[in-house]
């Protein structure tokens, strides 16, 4: 793409005028879609998953073709506990192996064998996207207090021989032998990011995120013991759960510092992506008590380095929006999947920039009409004097019809103009 | 409302599992404590969404399942309220669980016999169930846009054995609506469990 270099700094001063809640140029369009592109792309998800040049040329391909202002195409999550387990004794090495996964695509599954993922083309079919479930928690529930005591200690030594099939017998061959293969993946990343991003560059991508922090709460559910069990321990030992929270949350949060640090150095994005899903399941009294703190806390510190959190509200936060107007205003992105956009401009007011307001089954089920009717009239209800951003559910469109999607970057493009 | 059954619905485990036991030992008919846990349970289900959120329907489901080990064994199988048989699973291709155990714990609360198919439920699975467990009603679950393809073969299945008209299907998760419903062939669809246990009650005549 010409000018690729001039486009990209359009791009991120947009987004930022748009987050400090300024008037921009056009309402940007920032999206996660990993599954999307690669169907776009005639690539399989497989392929998409394991194939680092396929990979490459599904996100050139769809960054040449729609220019968003900001997109992410990322894959898993695997390593993390891994990389974490690490951070007291390396946190460069931990950084690398917990992003190595996010990054550079499910090679760490196949050589680890973690209880957490199915993935396409492995435990699934070619086309299937991928899934995360705990097959049995990795944590016990009368762990907390080891946890709590020595937390990289308990995770190398009790977490990660669970969590690992691969791993589950420390200092036999096929633990050494896939630590070191896991060594190998993570030697190849910076070669990959290098090539990875300097592609993408020449098409004038900006990354809607490439930096992550983790919760604490999302992270013991989704890492260590599983949602529906974690629900047990709210009741049952709350104040052991508060505590492995607060073991967590300074640890997530230079997870979080760290990888603004990368993404900034390489792609100019100051954003780090805080996924939120387990305030779906909580109450609003819950949510106060065991979620929204520790986020709170991470979030500050987050901002007071220089970045910008994009707040992945994932799932329905109707009944916690009030919440988020604790948050620094003018400093973060709250990004909503099914909360009612509307509804939340309302509540959270205009000291915060809002993005989301374009819902998967639209375009999966709409048509270009329908489409272009729902952002003109999105636009009319929250596009005001700036802070709005026009998303879709965290990685939802995948099964999207490329018409609809050309309908909604067009209607962007036409009525998002200030 | 009955203690026992307030203590259910204020998600009291250790005073709701004392309480059993204590009607139990005092010899009190076990059918009117199982109702006791019912009323709790249905006290809670009246409150999702509104005051009553995942955690703690979770947490409410362990309660009851726990109160029921207790007293199972104290109930014989003639005596206990049958409002009839769903057979519920989570479809081909998903192995999301959550969903589909909070119906099934509230669907055994109000009285009915569930069979659970587990998840990644192919089909065929759902066709032998209908042969084997004679149901009023197939419950197919799925979190994903991705199960959406599989609760269409599955209902297609059913057709194709001739066994849809014998059965009603309803289908739950995140991303089902009326276009998927009508998609599908399904009889109904819900976004979340408890709403789909109170259809399944109007089916059974119950509400």
């Amino acid at each position: 793409m010409e000018n690729a270099e001039e486009i990209i700094k359009t791009k991120i001063e947009r987004l930022e005028v748009t987050t400090a809640l300024k008037t921009p140029d056009r309402v940007p369009i920032g999206i996660a879609t990993t599954y999307f592109p690669a169907k776009y792309a005639g690539v399989s998800y497989e392929q998409i998953w394991h194939d680092n040049d396929k990979y490459i040329e599904v996100g050139t391909k769809f960054s040449r073709d729609f220019n968003w202002d900001a997109l992410s195409l990322h894959r898993s999550f695997e390593s993390v506990p891994l990389g974490l387990a690490l951070a007291g004794f390396n946190p460069d090495l931990a950084i690398g192996v917990a992003v190595s996964s996010v990054l550079a695509g499910g090679a760490s599954h196949d050589i680890l064998a973690d209880v957490y993922s199915s993935n396409p083309g492995r435990e699934l079919g070619e086309n299937n996207e991928s899934q995360w479930v705990i097959e049995t928690p990795v944590m016990n529930a009368d762990e907390y207090d080891q946890f709590n005591e020595k937390p990289f200690d308990f995770l190398m030594g009790k977490v990660i021989p669970r969590a690992y099939k691969n791993l589950s017998d420390p200092g036999s061959p096929t633990a050494v032998g896939s630590l070191l293969l896991m060594g190998q993946e993570v030697a190849k990343f910076p070669g990959f990011l290098t090539k990875f991003v300097g592609e993408m560059k020449k098409e004038a991508w900006l990354p809607w995120y490439y930096a992550l922090a983790p919760n604490p709460l999302d992270f013991i559910g989704a890492f260590l013991r599983d949602f529906d069990v974690l629900s047990l321990d709210l009741y049952r030992s709350p104040e052991k759960v508060k505590k492995a929270c607060e073991t967590l949350a300074p640890v997530l949060a230079a997870v979080g510092k760290m990888t603004g640090t990368i993404s900034r150095d390489v792609t100019g994005s100051k954003r780090v992506f805080f996924p939120m899903w387990y305030n779906t399941y909580l109450s609003p009294e819950k949510f106060r008590e065991f979620h929204f703190p520790y986020i709170k806390q991470m979030v500050n510190e987050v901002v007071e380095a220089g970045f910008t959190p994009l707040m992945s509200i994932q799932g329905r936060a109707d009944h916690l929006l009030d919440q988020f107007k604790e948050l620094p205003e003018g400093k973060v992105i709250l990004w909503f999947d099914k909360t009612n956009l509307v509804k939340a401009r309302e509540v959270v007011g205009d000291k915060f920039c809002l993005a989301g307001g374009v819902p998967s089954s639209l375009l999966i089920g709409g048509t270009p009409e329908k489409i272009r009717a729902h952002i003109e009239k999105l636009m009319d209800a929250l596009k005001g004097d700036g802070g709005l951003i026009i998303s879709t559910e965290f990685n939802g469109m995948g099964d999207a019809k490329v018409e609809n999607v050309k309908a909604l970057t067009e209607a962007v493009m036409k009525y998002g103009k200030y | 409302m009955d203690e026992l059954s307030e203590a259910i619905s204020n998600l009291e485990e250790d005073k709701v599992l004392q309480l059993v036991k204590e009607r139990i030992d005092k010899g009190e008919d076990p059918i009117k404590i199982l109702d006791a846990c019912r009323m709790g349970m249905a006290k809670i289900g009246e409150g999702a969404g509104d005051t009553v959120f995942l955690t703690d329907l979770i947490m409410a489901g362990e309660i009851f399942n726990e109160a029921m080990e207790i007293l199972m064994p104290k109930l014989s199988s003639d005596t206990s309220e049958n409002l009839g048989k769903v057979v519920i699973g989570t479809v081909q291709g998903d192995i999301h669980n959550i969903g589909k155990d909070i119906a099934i714990n509230f669907l055994k609360a109000e009285g009915f016999e569930v069979i659970d198919l587990g998840v990644d439920v192919p089909p065929e699975k759902f066709v032998e169930a209908i042969d084997e467990y004679d149901p009023m009603v197939v419950g197919m679950s799925g979190l994903l846009t991705l199960s959406i393809e599989p609760m269409k073969k599955s209902v297609e299945a059913i057709k194709a054995a001739n066994k849809r008209d014998k059965v009603k299907v309803i289908i739950g998760g995140e991303r089902t609506d009326d276009e998927v419903c009508s998609y599908v062939g399904a009889d109904a669809w819900v976004n979340d469990a408890i709403e789909g246990v109170k259809i399944i009650k109007k089916w059974a005549g119950v509400a």
